[in-house]
């Protein structure tokens, strides 16, 4: 694998310099832009040598990566990633957010490093004409040489220059001596350009209406004839001629991949295989997290002085930050595990294979990576719908991402089948686990295809049109690091909500603070029952009532609207989890203090076999997630789809747990 | 000079080709925003296409253009007009 190795040895080269600077404001930005799979992240990797920060663009929530330039002497700057282009005329909304930033004052970059394949030069070097069009100062760098090279082919990259008018670099990164002359040439243009005029908004608009058929059709013209001129045979006298080309690297590898059977069972298995590795590589990691709380709430309780305050602290702050940390091996498992198969250049694959079935449910195999996603949360899921360049499709896409069980579902099942399978049928669990998710995608095909059946919004042809990139051995490193700032970013965005409402929660629960002189009002129990929270269980009780739950379960449900995972520890809250006696985790604690809790009025048991069937129905359909919500409004344009989806799904769910429930319950399971 | 019998069998669209078959671009129609993908992607006249294979539900289908693997729907590949 060429790539592979390339990859390797450029980052192997950025841990041998010096850091030549730090993120800085006032340093020149440079950006990296160029065709998806142009070699752009090698280059970016090599740049920063790996270390960067994750930021989002003023008034858009897609991500960019930006690090300091640490391996260009010459030329100190902030270098930002892109995403990939095909044209600067963008044909869906995330190429349209990466256009708009270039003309945007305040990211505008001062120099660009404009990006090609040396094996798809004619392609690539469109977008790079494009950007010379409108004036901005680029360095061409001309990658996978060493892949032409296999060819017997070379960029002859003196007359690439002459012909583009623009200083070019072909990178071979197994030659580290390659970035200081980068970084030469960067500073002279930028030195060069300092008083250039700016490409304006203007400019391009007038640029993009002119770019008809014609001016296309001439524009790959020309950079036929370019590509014709600087692609040269490595040997040209006439004793020793080129040898034949070989067939295109990667095309025997995809007979297998997209072979009616051997692709259809390699996807079947690697789907399987990120599943497996969610649920079962994920659940020591876990385990060994909520302990480790467990311990730490009982610790602090231990040390402090047995206070309000001290309560407030350990089962309000402590309690709330470990409900969060539990699902981080499953969310960095499943970013790894995608991040893998996206740098391996399967996932195009994937999107590939599975685009005629989900054509026939009105969806798109553009909206694979989305749905997938979705199964670690439909926040980066609904950004990610942003690569489906049909309208209908992408908000069809977008509607039934919820309806993927996302890692905050897990906690929520696991818990409930935990209660459900019998001791000596542990395997009874997971089968029902794989149901419960499999049961989201039946949904979710099942809406997307009422909804592209009956829907009146006007529809633009459908198309699918995409690049499988050379396949290529992932470097380890890239995915590490890459699935580590999207978990980080996961956790920076939703660990704050969480930790609040756990804490608002835990204050609901309990004031007014009792009296400690009223003999009536002592302990915990009392004190829970006369709280805020209780109120308002009481008051959404005659609601909860039919779904097999009380009060108290009312309130933990109300509290799984922050968060669904928020459930879980909203129950070991109003449920007073902590008088329980077992020295396991606070799951396994909670898991215990269920099997005996009882209705107030009337002693009944709550926690019955069809109250947690129930609540799996719930859980599976319903959308309580608030930040999902606010999400789904930004991406699908308006209020109103977003809050048809709420109502929709959460209405739907409320009734077919009711149903399910009573019905239970009228055959006769308790 | 051109028979015009040679000429009609020579004619296709991009989906007709067989496995492994070359061609050579024409011309495109269908709606003006897949024309203008299909262009910005490479298909412009005179480009050099290779079908490679169908993927395993037969739609889309893969072809090699200027040194890319592209995937495209049969009703994509519809609108490009191709010669053998």
């Amino acid at each position: 694998m060429p790539c592979g190795k390339a990859k390797r040895v450029a980052l192997k080269f950025g841990y041998d310099g010096s850091i030549v600077s730090e993120t800085h404001p006032a340093m020149p930005l440079l950006a990296l832009i160029g065709s998806a799979n142009s070699g752009k992240t090698t280059l970016f990797n090599a740049l920063t040598g790996s270390h960067y920060d994750t930021v989002n663009y003023p008034g858009a929530t897609v991500e960019y990566a930006m690090g300091a330039s640490r391996y260009l002497p010459e030329f100190p700057c902030q270098v930002m990633d892109t995403p990939g282009l095909t044209s600067l005329v963008p044909s869906s909304p995330d190429e349209k957010v990466t256009v708009d930033a270039l003309f945007k004052k305040e990211q505008q970059p001062d120099v660009v490093v404009a990006v090609a394949d040396a094996n798809q030069l004619s392609r690539h070097l469109y977008l790079v004409k494009q950007l010379q069009e409108l004036g901005f100062p680029l360095v061409l760098v001309v990658t996978m040489k060493d892949l032409l090279h296999r060819k017997n082919l070379r960029v002859d990259e003196a007359r690439l220059s002459e012909l583009m008018d623009c200083p070019v670099i072909a990178m071979d990164p197994r030659k580290p001596d390659v970035l200081p002359k980068l970084s030469e040439v960067l500073q002279t243009l930028h030195a060069g350009s300092k008083n250039r005029v700016r490409p304006s908004i203007a400019e391009y608009e007038s640029f993009a209406s002119h770019l008809d058929e014609v001016r296309i059709s001439g524009l790959f013209a020309t950079l036929d004839q370019v590509e014709k001129l600087v692609v040269r045979p490595v040997q040209t006298d006439a004793a020793h001629p080129a040898p034949p080309l070989k067939p295109v690297a990667g095309i025997g590898a995809d007979r297998i991949l997209l072979h009616p059977f051997w692709g259809l069972l390699i996807f079947i298995a690697s789907m399987s295989f990120i599943f497996t590795a969610i649920f079962w590589m994920a659940l020591p990691l876990m385990n060994g997290i909520d302990f480790l709380f467990g311990h730490l709430v009982e610790g602090t309780k231990h040390v402090l002085p047995d206070s309000w305050f001290t309560d407030l602290f350990a089962d309000g702050i402590l309690g709330g930050i470990g409900a969060v940390a539990v699902f981080i091996p499953q969310i960095a498992i499943l970013f790894l595990s995608m991040g893998y198969l996206e740098d391996s250049g399967y996932l195009a694959r994937g999107a590939a294979l599975v685009d005629r079935p989900l054509s026939k449910i009105g969806l798109n195999g553009k909206s694979f990576v989305p749905l997938l996603s979705g199964y670690a949360c439909a926040i980066p899921a609904m950004m990610a719908a942003r690569t489906i360049p049909n309208r209908f499709e992408r908000k069809v896409t977008l509607f039934i991402i919820p309806l993927m069980s996302c890692s905050a579902r897990l906690p929520v099942y696991a818990l409930l089948l935990a209660f459900l399978t019998p001791k000596d049928k542990p395997w009874l669990g997971g089968l029902a686990m794989t149901g419960l998710y499999v049961m989201g995608l039946v949904l979710g095909a099942i809406v997307s295809t009422i909804i592209s059946r009956f829907s009146r919004m006007k529809r633009e042809a459908s198309g699918f049109m995409l690049e499988l990139p050379a396949l290529r051995g992932p470097v380890l490193r890239v995915v590490v690091v890459s699935a580590w700032h999207k978990s980080a970013q996961y956790i920076k965005k939703a660990g704050p909500a969480i930790v609040v409402i756990s804490l608002g929660l835990w204050i609901l629960t309990h004031t007014p603070v009792p009296s400690k002189t009223d003999p009536n009002v002592s302990g915990e129990y009392v004190t829970i029952s006369n709280s805020y929270a209780a109120s308002m269980g009481h008051f959404i009780e005659p609601i909860t009532r039919p779904m097999g739950l009380d009060w108290r379960g009312g309130v933990a449900l109300i509290c799984g609207f922050a968060a669904r995972e928020v459930f879980v520890g909203s129950l070991a809250l109003v449920y007073r989890v902590q008088e329980a006696q077992d020295d396991a985790g606070l799951s396994g604690k909670l898991l215990s203090r269920m099997h005996d809790l009882r209705f107030e009025d009337n002693g009944e048991l709550i926690f019955t076999p069809s109250t947690c069937v129930g609540l799996l129905v719930f859980f599976m359909i319903a959308l309580q997630c608030l930040s999902t919500v606010a999400v789904a409004r930004k991406e699908m344009g308006s209020w109103k789809p977003a809050l048809i989806q709420l109502t929709l799904f959460t209405g739907v769910a409320y009734v077919l747990t009711v149903m399910v429930v009573q019905g239970l319950r009228m055959l006769g399971v308790a | 000079m051109i028979k015009p019998m040679q000429t009609a069998q020579s004619e296709m669209t991009l989906d007709k080709l067989l496995a492994e078959m070359n061609a050579v671009v024409t011309g495109l129609e269908g709606s003006p925003v897949f024309r203008r993908r299909l262009l910005e992607v490479g298909f412009v006249e005179g480009s050099q296409v290779r079908f490679l294979m169908a993927t395993p539900f037969g739609d889309p289908l893969v072809f090699s253009l200027r040194g890319a693997s592209i995937a495209l729907r049969k009703s994509e590949a519809r609108c490009v007009k191709v010669r053998l």
